[in-house]
């Protein structure tokens, strides 16, 4: 789960306060970039190229460069701002952080596959917990955190923080005991026999 | 049908709707959400509707979320009534809804049968809405692309 750093070239931004709604109107979105020992910075840089980059990191930090200057930090988006109406991105903070210290995040929490016992309840999972805090240097820090439903064969079956497969080098500081995830069964609802052992098929989605 | 279970003061001013939804306009608990895109007055009627349209439409399945809650008494005379003599008793509850907000939000089912479901539920309202997802990142990404 362990990734490289996404790159990202940001250039220094001239416009400031209220003026960056010209940016935003050309398709360029602000971006300040701060964090300890390092000088607050007004950057900028095209929106799709942004977005691609805040997608692909995730949880996971960012290695960024500022154009026309020699080396580059690592840094984690702290804050994004959305336009509530229209769901475009305002604005992001970017927090620089030490690659030789470890930080904390927030690492969102993926469920993969099918759990069979929902399928043979005829119930559906329900994900309670969407993200878990962790703690891990920079570089180890997941892009999120994957857990498989096939452990789910019962109906009462629940996930819990502490079942999520986390790399050795990140620690869980949520409580481990916190459902993650949980068979919610409907009343009166039908479920399907499976073969024990037999992942479900699709539900033609 | 909502409404609050008790209130401090019985009747309100009918205030203003400026400007876009400061909280509340995240998908929060569920993966999809019904987002209203103008300000607008949506009575408890019109959200229990909605919500019963959703929850007919799943069958009882997956988990529904109401993201508002009309607390806001709305006073009407009687039919005719000579102007005058006060304001009038509370006739019903609205929530006050200003665009980006989340209504509603549904998780535990298929994608489509969650967009349907929603769909269903923007036809008992009187405003426009959208549907979005909780990984704004995502799509604002996929959207990007294309």
């Amino acid at each position: 789960m362990t990734t490289s750093a996404v790159q990202l070239e940001l250039q220094p931004r001239e416009l400031l306060g209220k003026k960056v709604g010209r940016l935003r109107r050309a398709g360029i979105i602000p971006v300040h970039l701060y964090g300890p020992g390092i000088e607050s910075r007004a950057l900028q840089c095209a929106a799709p190229r942004l977005i691609q980059a805040l997608a692909a990191a995730a949880s996971s930090p960012i290695s960024v460069t500022v154009e026309g200057e020699a080396g580059g930090h690592l840094a984690f988006a702290r804050e994004i701002q959305w336009d509530p109406r229209r769901d475009t991105v305002l604005h992001v903070d970017l927090l620089a952080a030490d690659a030789a210290r470890p930080v904390t995040a927030q690492v969102s929490v993926a469920l993969t596959g099918e759990a069979p016992g929902a399928a043979r309840s005829g119930g559906s999972v329900i994900q309670q917990l969407l993200s878990v805090e962790v703690s891990a240097l920079p570089l180890d820090m997941p892009a999120q955190a994957e857990v498989d439903l096939a452990a789910m064969t019962a109906a009462d079956s629940t996930l819990r923080a502490a079942d999520i497969p986390l790399p050795a080098a990140v620690t869980l500081l949520t409580d481990p005991e916190e459902i993650v995830a949980r068979i919610d069964v409907p009343p009166g609802a039908v479920g399907i026999d499976l073969p024990e052992g037999e992942p479900p098929a699709d539900s033609g989605e | 049908m909502l409404q609050p279970k008790r209130t401090k003061y019985r009747k309100q001013f009918r205030g203003r709707m400026r400007g876009a939804a400061v909280t509340g306009s995240n998908v929060n608990a569920g993966e999809v959400g019904l987002k209203a895109m103008e300000p607008c007055w949506i009575t408890a009627r019109q959200i229990e509707s909605a919500r019963i349209a959703v929850t007919r439409h799943l069958k009882r399945g997956g988990q529904v979320w109401v993201r508002v809650f009309p607390d806001k008494s709305v006073s009407k005379k009687p039919a005719e009534t000579r102007m005058g003599g006060g304001k009038a008793g509370v006739d019903y509850w609205v929530a006050v809804v200003k665009p980006g907000r989340i209504l509603f939000e549904v998780a535990g089912v298929p994608q489509n049968e969650a967009v349907e479901a929603l769909r269903l539920a923007s036809q008992k309202l009187p405003i426009a809405t959208k549907t979005v997802f909780r990984d704004r990142l995502a799509t604002a990404a996929s959207n990007a692309v294309a």
